[in-house]
């Protein structure tokens, strides 16, 4: 009984292997049945940006189970709460299905080809004010896809991803700091530093694997000590040895101070910061050079009883960080995420925690190095290597520079002049925008604004009246507000690529169909693409007068890629990833060819052949690893802004935050994500163990601004800020311990929309909002 | 006025106690369901029946018709709902065979290091001692409990719609060179490597061993090889 079973599931695995040879779609490399008659393949997790491996149990057409993939070097085997039940998130009996299409004020099913229709007439009546809003949970071909039409096509630059709101001032810090954007370390430095460092950072719930990574190693015997510096205490701190409160904002001054004390007791490594390092001062990301002396003296200003004043970090904790940093045998590693990238001088303090780590020489070394960790699953793969950024073209180009499109359009092969000159707006921008008019639709794809932009009713309450096109799996407070809202297909229901914090690109094959009509977001792209080809819009042909996403099979025969069924027989995917992967190059970011994602777990770049042999790169700018690196060097930071191989320490001064809080609105308010749920809960809250974990939002007090104000866990309370007001349940002592003074809320419940509350305010450079800090006043209900 | 007052409320007080003390101790609380108790020492036939009870949930070889996206549910797996006896089993423990149980008890301790969990469940010797005995942990290893078990609330409003997941069910048996031979173990040890977590006192007595005071399981029970699916089992290239 079980054998016929087995046999046909074999024979099926075998059939799709020997189909990949023809160069057709369905492949089940890497695939494995077990024997519980299940087919385990790989997959990346969909969630954060750890980029954990899992093998996915299917069985008759269903994900049945979910397990850590031991192969993976990223998570060895291990998940987390929202990994392990990342199958369960596909079931939710409500996922979208069919098209749905405004029609006197209601939203009522329609057909594919009328949802894509109305969709091609509204571009095609207005094809400069329309834009795109995508995610940096777009897999690398979906974003690549969006880029070749809007930018290649319509010669619209619109298009920007919710990654502006959660890493754009890493990619910036990185730009003005490295020259180049994406980490020079790896997740191998976490099983060999002895310090680490989180910068207002929580991993043990956000990045739980990668927390794990760490504090295992202790229950292994080795010795790993963790400072936590941050405005609240979280399930990081309970694994830390030490823990360093700051005032919001504080970490800019914290970090030149201990900038200072190291110089000022000679322990900073000079020999490192002169063969490497050049110094700059200024506002921007041009500046003006610096020499080591006027940086010595710029620093004075940073002297403990400063730091005191406005970060409010005793001496004795200030003298306790940089005594790590100033031993020399010591091997340690920063981590950081939302907190220091949401912040409105969120450049400044990312350039600023590079400085602390090549004043003292710890970078570049196993163990030793600054590792900005991403959110979100494809943030690095999709937004900001393919840069789908308003400024950006693929492969690091601008769109502000003559020469990066004409290489574009070259690649693309697209007439000259096609790409427009003009960056596109950014997503604060798009959003006022839309707001005032200025922009008459947005496509809206794997994201959900309408909970996620601060300061949400001054930015999306004109959304409705706008031709808003949604594409996503459920409903949600985005989906309510659309003119045309459409079924995609989820995670393995589709074929995708992410790239993950560590710079691996990690590759999965579709395993089972998605639910009802729902469809692959790059489907959706090239069908809208076709139908303004058919409508007539010049952009949509290619410089050969073809359309723009004209595909051959193995044969040379052209695939009808905007017919789903023609779509289905043919891994896209895999023919747009092979379309891309010639920008790479541009800036040494060369990725590995999809063949060789297929056989690996993921793969980290650059990767080149040496010798026949695809080789990834573990550590970039470090000779040795990075075949990039001039020989004789050490450390190369060879696309340096200065052109000398040298990175810049920025002398950032501290500022005060654009909003404090005052006698009127007396509390500060930080929202963020929790363990359980991912981002705007829309897949998570549809778990019903991750759900009944997390069911609802709240608000977490200090107990002594709790006991002040009379409140106990459960009362209702309500936060008002200037620009809007929520009520919402108290939570104390619970999951967090805010310091006082300060409230948090988590933003995952769309009954309870925190960012009604939250500042629109964003970082001049990277244009990223900050979340973390706003006067707010609160009253118990 | 004050001192005998009190002295009579400390006498009421000890009368009290010594009472409950010693009803305590003549009633022993009776609470325990013989259900739950199978007798299982030395009766090697709890395990055979076991091992039945298993034989009987297997699926027959599900022959979905359900057309993908339609979600019929396949006969083969049990469904994952939440029971409607709240309070008593709050949440059916886990999604799936090889998901990470949810919390179930009450009084969960969150804070100090995100493991306290390891108080009660790092300590075999301690079930011994309880009435209610405690699961060890079967991965010492791995420390950050609430990262992957979660405490559920019985009573959290379901979000959406419901989920219609179906998971995939415990494995069958084990099996065996010959009738009396130890069976196999059927399915993988990563993460299982304490096979008392779930085969000792505190595991479901379906699946309980006959035989706990013989604690190096895998010299008689050997894992199939072929349960390692975590590895191709062919390169297909």
């Amino acid at each position: 009984m079980n054998t016929s079973r087995r046999e046909f599931i074999k024979s099926a695995a075998m059939a799709a292997a020997t189909a990949v040879l023809g160069g057709a779609t369905h492949q089940h490399i890497h695939a494995a049945e077990g024997a519980d008659g299940l087919l385990w393949q790989k997959a990346p997790c969909r969630f954060c940006g750890t980029g954990c491996g899992t093998l996915v149990g299917v069985k008759d057409g269903r994900v049945v189970a979910v397990q850590g993939d031991l192969e993976c070097p990223v998570n060895k085997g291990l998940l987390c709460v929202k990994g392990y039940h990342a199958g369960v998130a596909l079931y939710g009996k409500d996922r979208l299905k069919v098209p749905l299409i405004r029609k006197r004020g209601r939203l009522v099913s329609c057909s594919w080809d009328e949802a894509i229709t109305a969709i091609a007439k509204e571009v095609l009546r207005s094809p400069s004010t329309f834009a795109v809003y995508g995610s940096g949970q777009w897999t690398v071909p979906e974003g690549f896809s969006v880029m070749k039409f809007m930018k290649g096509g319509l010669g619209n630059n619109h298009v920007d991803p919710n990654a502006r709101l959660c890493m754009a001032s890493a990619v910036v810090g990185m730009l003005t700091t490295y020259g180049v954007d994406e980490p020079s370390g790896c997740y191998d430095d976490f099983d060999e530093c002895d310090t680490v460092i989180l910068w207002g950072n929580n991993p043990a719930e956000m990045h739980p694997v990668l927390w794990s990574r760490i504090v295992d190693r202790r229950t292994k015997g080795e010795r790993v000590e963790i400072v936590d510096v941050g405005t609240r205490r979280t399930r990081s701190t309970e694994g830390a040895d030490h823990y360093i409160e700051f005032k919001p904002q504080g970490d800019l001054a914290i970090m030149n101070g201990i900038c200072r004390l190291l110089i000022k007791w000679g322990k900073h490594d000079k020999g490192w910061i002169e063969r490497h390092c050049n110094i700059r001062q200024g506002p921007d990301g041009v500046g003006k050079p610096m020499s080591w002396d006027e940086y010595v003296k710029w620093l004075d200003t940073y002297t403990p009883e400063y730091v005191q004043e406005v970060a409010g970090v005793s001496e004795r904790k200030l003298n306790l960080l940089a005594e790590l940093f100033a031993d020399p045998k010591r091997k340690v590693l920063s981590l950081w995420c939302m907190g220091m990238n949401q912040h409105t001088r969120g450049t400044w303090v990312n350039n600023l925690v590079y400085n602390v780590h090549f004043v003292s020489g710890k970078f570049g070394k196993p163990g030793s190095t600054a590792f900005s960790l991403t959110g979100q699953p494809s943030a690095c793969g999709t937004c900001r290597e393919v840069g789908t950024l308003g400024h950006a073209l693929p492969g690091g180009r601008l769109v502000a520079k003559p020469e990066h499109r004409e290489q574009c359009e070259q690649l693309w092969n697209l007439p000259s002049g096609r790409i427009a000159p003009k960056p596109g707006m950014h997503t604060m921008a798009m959003f006022d925008a839309l707001q005032k008019g200025d922009l008459s639709g947005v496509w809206v794809q794997v994201t959900n604004p309408a909970q996620t932009i601060p300061n949400l009713h001054g930015f999306t309450s004109k959304l409705k009246d706008r031709f808003l096109v949604v594409s996503d799996v459920y409903p949600t407070v985005t989906t309510d507000l659309a003119t045309v809202v459409l079924p995609s297909a989820m995670w393995v229901e589709k074929n995708g690529i992410y790239g993950n914090s560590e710079r691996r690109t990690q590759q999965w094959f579709k395993m089972i169909d998605p639910p009802g009509l729902a469809r692959d977001d790059v489907w959706q792209v090239i069908a809208v693409a076709h139908k303004l080809y058919e409508l007539g819009h010049p952009g949509m042909k290619n410089k050969d007068g073809d359309f723009l996403f004209t595909f051959k099979d193995a044969n040379g025969k052209k695939i009808e890629a905007w017919k789903w069924e023609e779509y289905k027989k043919h891994n896209i995917d895999k023919l747009l990833y092979e379309e891309y992967r010639p920008f790479t190059k541009m800036k040494n970011k060369d990725v590995a060819p999809y063949d060789e994602l297929v056989k690996t777990r993921g793969l980290r770049w650059p990767v080149t052949n040496q010798n026949g042999q695809w080789r990834e790169t573990k550590r970039r700018f470090v000779e040795g690893d990075d075949p990039f690196v001039e020989t004789g060097r050490g450390i190369d930071f060879y696309w340096g802004k200065q052109k000398d191989h040298k990175a810049t320490i920025w002398a950032r001064p501290y500022v005060a935050p654009p909003e404090v809080p005052d006698e009127k609105y007396p509390f500060w308010l930080c929202t963020g994500r929790v363990l359980e749920h991912w981002h705007t809960g829309s897949m998570t809250r549809r778990v019903p163990q991750l759900n009944a974990a997390m069911p609802k939002a709240y608000v977490e007090f200090h107990p002594v601004d709790a006991a002040k104000l009379n409140i106990s866990t459960g009362d209702k309370v309500r936060l008002k800020s200037r620009r809007g007001e929520i009520t919402l349940p108290a939570w104390i002592n619970g999951r967090s311990l805010p310091q006082k003074g300060m409230v948090f809320v988590p933003f995952f419940d769309e009954s309870l929309l925190i960012n009604n509350v939250t500042l629109d305010a964003y970082c001049p450079m990277s244009k990223e909002p900050d979340y973390k800090k706003c006067a707010v006043q609160v009253e118990k209900v | 006025m004050k001192t005998p007052f009190s002295k009579l409320v400390l006498i009421g007080a000890v009368g009290v106690h010594t009472f409950v003390y010693l009803a305590g101790s003549i009633n022993p609380p009776a609470k325990q369901s013989p259900k739950e108790i199978p007798s299982t020492v030395g009766n090697t036939g709890a395990l055979e029946s076991v091992l039945q009870v298993a034989a009987a949930r297997q699926p027959s070889v599900g022959k979905s018709t359900a057309s993908p996206g339609e979600y019929e549910q396949p006969r083969a797996f049990k469904s994952v709902t939440r029971t409607n006896s709240v309070g008593k089993k709050p949440l059916t423990d886990r999604a799936f065979f090889g998901a990470p149980p949810v919390i179930v008890h009450r009084g969960i301790v969150t804070k100090g290091r995100g493991n306290n969990c390891l108080q009660c469940h790092a300590k075999e010797n301690r079930i011994e001692h309880r009435h209610q005995a405690i699961a060890p942990v079967p991965h010492a290893e791995y420390t950050q409990c609430t990262q992957c078990h979660v405490k559920a609330d019985p009573q959290a409003k379901s979000f959406g719609k419901g989920n219609q997941f179906v998971g995939l069910d415990f494995p069958g048996k084990g099996s065996r060179a010959y009738p009396t031979a130890p069976p196999t173990v059927p399915h993988k040890n990563f993460m299982r490597e304490n096979c008392m977590t779930c085969h000792g006192p505190t595991g479901n007595w379906r699946i309980k061993t006959p035989h706990p005071y013989r604690t190096q399981c895998t010299q008689c029970h050997a894992p199939e090889a072929k349960q390692d699916y975590t590895r191709p089992q062919k390169d297909s290239r």
